[in-house]
């Protein structure tokens, strides 16, 4: 209705019609003649539509003659000249100001806007607002008025036309130029707390000269209808209006989207949103159906289309702030500097979207390798502006040494580096975003733990060398992690400046390769990492975050020795950290942080030496291959019950933490080995119930929250390594069969995730293997079955995973062992040739190689004793003599 | 344009009820193009507020359909939804009435035409008092003979902008044209209207 191409005269028609419908008996000639240049085709055609309403309607029959009125001549202190333009929201007469014989643009409102006087006040309330706007780019308001039934309001005239009626401006730079005018009238507008409400090309008129100004601010509100539902009338124009207009909100953002939707047309020569219908517009409009201009324009400059995006995204929240930031970016591109709206709206966009999406693993590896390449190029961007910065930084200070005749260029220098300093602010907080994005994708892919339960049952170092859980995909991901550290280590080499992001990075490198078994490389990464912090600490003592993230490092620098198998230095660190810590601080701190942090200090502690005497009591004397620590006992003891009042302490001011509450169950755990170690069933069964006693509290109370349901399952199937001639205790199976079924589950919810399949399929295995020490052949096999078929699709998942592929292996071995026991021989020759013909292919990959080939020798010889009971006595002889020769392949790291 | 962009919204968020509170906003637009269009030999038998009590229940049916894609106004919609739900009360009457041994033709699909019988009853319906009638009856019968002699396209599309108040935008929706099209052609039908009036009628020129 209010397009001004439409028929004018169909318009006044509509309007007319309406207000007798509503009763009224309208005055023809009043219609005719606020239209001067179509008064008789008005008249006419009114007459007419009398008539038929008369019929239409029931009226009573209205006097078709109408009253002669006077057209326009005057109004108030105006001399109505000509008529130069027209639309919905009235006509626009070139007229002269009588008093003081100047030019003036006269708008008559279409006399049924106003009918109600609250309307007509609020409409003279807007004007006089509007007049107050004195700026470049909007039309002046000189006057409101009511005259003769008209109301007008007074402008400047403005020689040239509205936006709407210029050609299509396929120069961008012109587009770009009109947009900073117009966003720099709407900054300065909003900060007089107006709004325009109906931006559109209509709405801003470009003069010869190329100087753009806006006009009727204000009046979109002032013709809104009390009731929107009460009549038809259109408020702003919906083509061009925001969704949250939709719902009667509107603020500075509003007026920043319907500019970027006008530039946008203005480029493109078709509305961003084109439907037809009010309906299919507003469809359109609400879910943000807008073709991005450079599929339509693959020339503009990449800049000024995210410009453009930003200024009409859907939520206002992801809008510019202001219009005067929209003015800023828009002369970026124009200068050709680097824009606000890029980088970090992109490396936000990954950020949320890696917040939205906890199980982003599996999402595609691609989203992700893109967020890297994202945070990698606003990386690089910061350290370019870095050096401009210091560069013209140094050139100012040059120029200021060289007296007095440099003082103009100084000055020049001086404005270069205000606004490099800008850019080089803005480029620090782009950074921050990149790396706290990251920090988040790396922090999931750290957490996520192959089961404990497991590592104390390997019998070899697959365990350690496992990068169980990482997919091909996420170990893609982490590569690209790791080359984006890397490059900003790399680039950061001067060590000035952000410090403490270096030393951030490294720990990530250090995590990543931990998780990645790479230990010797996260020990060293982990020790770059205590360095820059160490240079930190010396400039902040008293800073306490800086302190606790010193001791989480050398922490985790701990772990990755100890996975490495280095007790001694494990046991060292976590020492030299619960030192630092105590050191640091008072003993009765009562800040969370810290004490949370010295019981996993103390937790890391007792698990180290816990495994230190367990594996030194399990390899025996001599030790073959480790170096573990000689404890004191009473020393664990201690320090166990330390770590554990400060849990219980925390958890008495928070009782509800489930970080404390974990961390508790850890604690209780860690116990274990030590009490295997000691052969102290009693101290064994204790530790274990404490911590499954924490962990089914958190389950029953999160009972969806899977993590926990999967340390109460691991924790449960926490069973002493079963031995070849002791079977498992009935409350042992008991245990195992209920951690069986929470695995199950798991499993069944979250297929995807291999460390549930791990799980399941270890508990599977250590029920088989009980079976079969206990004689119990047929549940044995039944259980050794169920754990290669969860296994399978695993190794064929994770194909170089040495983790799977032994976990496979050992079950496939013992299920024909179990076979064989029956005497079923050739069910056991068929497995164990499986088996090996999978271990033969997994040899060909490069992981393969840092496994030792220990187990596979069994794998061999089992098959040599079954064909040699088949009576295939030559085929066994020459699989001994291939398991003697694996036997003696060193193993390479 | 607004109020149905508002409409929709909150069709979407409030579903049922605000499709209740819709159709009755629209009942009084709705009820005079069940008047208008509803075939004469029903009068009698059918109520119009009863066919728009079976509009309401098909648009329930159809409402989901029509949030997917609203590609014409809520008003349109409901109109249609009107049409269609008056198609099968003239099917089923009718059908019963050919059944009862009368020759009754069966509609079809199109929308019922509106006839100026139909427009003639509705303005006798009105009547009050026998004067008041017998200078109704001769206006009303001037403009009817003039609508009736324009053609199809002329006489619907005066007869959707006044008798059933359609907006242009609303014309130009149902009728399936761009709105400067529509505008064309009531410009058209009112210049034939004018044109058959003072041809037919010798009525005088306003002065």
């Amino acid at each position: 209705m209010s397009d001004s191409t439409e028929n004018i005269i169909d318009i006044v028609a509509e309007e007319f019609a309406e207000h007798l419908r509503r009763g009224g008996s309208p005055d023809i000639s009043r219609y005719a003649n606020a239209y001067p240049a179509q008064a008789e085709e008005i008249r006419t055609v009114l007459e007419s539509v009398l008539m038929i309403e008369q019929l239409a309607c029931r009226q009573k029959p209205v006097r078709l003659s109408a009253i002669p009125a006077r057209s326009p001549e005057q109004l108030g202190d105006y001399r109505i000249l000509r008529e130069i333009g027209r639309g919905g929201m009235g006509v626009v007469f070139e007229a002269e100001q009588v008093t003081l014989g100047r030019r003036v643009a006269v708008k008559v409102l279409p006399p049924e806007k106003l009918i109600d006087p609250k309307h007509a006040k609020r409409f003279e309330r807007e004007a006089r607002t509007a007049g107050q706007l004195h700026h470049t780019n909007i039309v002046p308001v000189f006057g409101v008025g009511q005259d003769e039934g008209y109301h007008y309001y007074v402008m400047q005239l403005i020689d040239g036309a509205g936006l709407d009626s210029a050609p299509q401006q396929n120069d961008w730079q012109t587009v770009a130029r009109i947009g900073i005018q117009a966003a720099d009238a709407l900054d300065y507008a909003h900060a007089q707390g107006t709004l325009h409400r109906d931006i559109k090309p209509a709405n801003l008129l470009l003069d010869k000269k190329g100087v753009v100004r806006i006009t009727d601010f204000g009046l979109a509100r002032a013709l809104e209808p009390a009731s929107v539902s009460q009549t038809n009338d259109t408020v702003g124009t919906l083509r061009y209006m925001a969704p949250e207009q939709f719902s009667g909100q509107a603020d500075a953002r509003t007026d920043i989207y319907s500019l970027g939707l006008t530039l946008y047309e203005l480029l493109a020569g078709r509305p961003a949103f084109d439907g037809t219908s009010p309906s299919n517009l507003i469809r359109q409009i609400t879910h943000g159906e807008m073709v991005r201009l450079r599929q339509i324009l693959p020339a503009l400059p990449h800049d000024l289309d995210t410009i453009l995006a930003k200024a009409t995204a859907l939520d206002a929240a992801d809008r510019y702030a202001s219009a005067g930031d929209l003015a800023e970016d828009l002369r970026c591109v124009l200068e050709d500097r680097p824009i606000r709206a890029r980088q970090v709206s992109a490396a936000e966009q990954a950020w949320r979207w890696a917040r939205r999406n906890p199980w982003f693993a599996a999402a595609s590896a691609s989203s992700l390798v893109l967020l890297m390449a994202v945070a990698l190029l606003s990386t690089i961007g910061y350290f370019q502006i870095r050096l401009a910065y210091q560069q013209v930084d140094h050139a100012l200070g040059e120029a200021r040494r060289a007296g007095a005749e440099a003082v103009a260029a100084a000055e020049r220098t001086e404005q270069e580096r205000r606004r490099t300093q800008e850019e080089y602010e803005r480029a620090d907080g782009n950074l921050t975003v990149a790396l706290a994005a990251l920090d988040e994708i790396s922090d999931k892919l750290a957490s996520r733990q192959l089961p404990q339960s497991l590592r104390l049952d390997a019998d070899d170092d697959s365990w350690q060398q496992a990068t169980g859980g990482l997919s091909a995909e996420d170990a893609e991901i982490v590569q690209s992690l790791l080359r984006f550290y890397d490059e900003f280590a790399a680039r950061n080499t001067d060590g000035s400046g952000v410090d403490l992001a270096v030393a951030r990075v490294h720990r990530r490198i250090g995590d990543i390769r931990a998780r990645l078994g790479q230990y010797e490389q996260a020990i060293s990464a982990f020790h770059q990492s205590l360095k820059t912090i160490a240079r930190l600490r010396d400039a902040h003592p008293e800073d306490t975050a800086l302190l606790l993230f010193e001791v989480r490092t050398h922490n985790a620098r701990g772990a990755a020795w100890l996975k490495s198998g280095d007790f001694r230095r494990a046991i060292e660190l976590h020492r030299y950290a619960h030192e630092l810590i105590a050191s640091h601080t008072s003993p009765d701190n009562h800040q969370p942080t810290v004490r949370y942090e010295r019981a996993q200090t103390l937790q890391a502690l007792v698990l180290a030496q816990a495994e230190s005497l367990y594996e030194q009591n399990r390899r025996g004397p001599p030790r073959p291959r480790r170096d573990a620590a000689p404890t004191a006992v009473p020393e664990i003891q201690a320090e166990f019950e330390q770590a554990l009042q400060l849990l219980e302490s925390l958890l008495q001011d928070d009782p509800d933490n489930i970080v404390y509450r974990l961390a508790l169950a850890r604690c209780h755990r860690s116990l274990l080995p030590f009490a295997w170690a000691n052969q102290d069933q009693a101290a064994a069964d204790n530790a274990k119930q404490q911590a499954i006693a924490v962990l089914e509290q958190l389950a029953r109370q999160n009972p969806h929250d899977l993590t926990i349901q999967f340390e109460l399952a691991d924790t449960l199937a926490m069973t002493p390594p079963p031995s070849l001639n002791r079977p498992l205790s009935k409350t042992d199976v008991t245990v195992l069969e209920t951690a069986l079924q929470l695995a199950e589950n798991l499993h069944q919810r979250v297929p995807s995730a291999p460390e549930y399949a791990v799980l399941l399929a270890n508990i599977h295995q250590k029920l088989g293997s009980h079976f079969l020490v206990a004689k119990q052949s047929n549940l044995a096999r039944d259980h050794l079955t169920r754990a290669t078929g969860v296994l399978e699709p695993l190794t064929k998942s994770f194909p170089t995973n040495p983790l799977f592929q032994t976990s496979l292996a050992r079950a496939r071995w013992e299920l024909a062992d179990a076979w064989q026991r029956q005497n079923q021989l050739e069910p056991a020759r068929e497995i164990l040739e499986l088996a090996i013909a999978e271990y033969e292919a997994f040899r060909d990959s490069d992981t393969s190689r840092r496994v030792s080939a220990g187990r596979w020798v069994g794998l061999y010889r089992q098959l040599s004793r079954v064909l040699e009971q088949l009576g295939e006595t030559e085929q066994a002889a020459d699989i001994m003599q291939a398991a003697d020769r694996l036997r003696d392949t060193p193993r390479q790291r | 344009m607004v109020d149905h962009a508002l409409e929709i919204v909150q069709l979407d968020q409030a579903g049922e009820q605000a499709l209740a509170d819709a159709l009755s906003f629209h009942a009084s637009r709705l009820l005079r193009i069940v008047e208008l269009r509803i075939d004469p030999r029903l009068a009698g038998r059918v109520d119009a507020t009863d066919v728009l009590q079976e509009t309401f229940l098909e648009a329930r049916k159809r409402l989901g359909r029509y949030l997917e894609q609203p590609r014409v106004s809520l008003f349109v919609w409901l109109r249609g939804v009107t049409l269609d739900t008056l198609i099968t009360v003239h099917r089923r009457h009718l059908a019963q009435m050919r059944d009862a041994g009368r020759e009754v033709p069966l509609q079809t699909a199109a929308a019922p035409q509106a006839s100026s019988l139909s427009m003639a009853r509705w303005l006798i319906a009105d009547l009050t008092s026998p004067s008041q009638a017998a200078i109704r009856d001769e206006t009303a019968r001037r403009i009817e003979q003039v609508l009736d002699a324009l053609d199809d396209v002329d006489r619907e599309v005066l007869i959707l902008r006044h008798f059933e108040q359609l907006s242009n935008d609303e014309v130009a929706s149902v009728v399936g044209v761009k709105k400067a099209a529509a505008s064309r052609r009531y410009m058209r039908a009112l210049a034939r209207f004018r044109e058959a009036m003072t041809g037919v009628s010798g009525m005088d020129q306003p002065g």
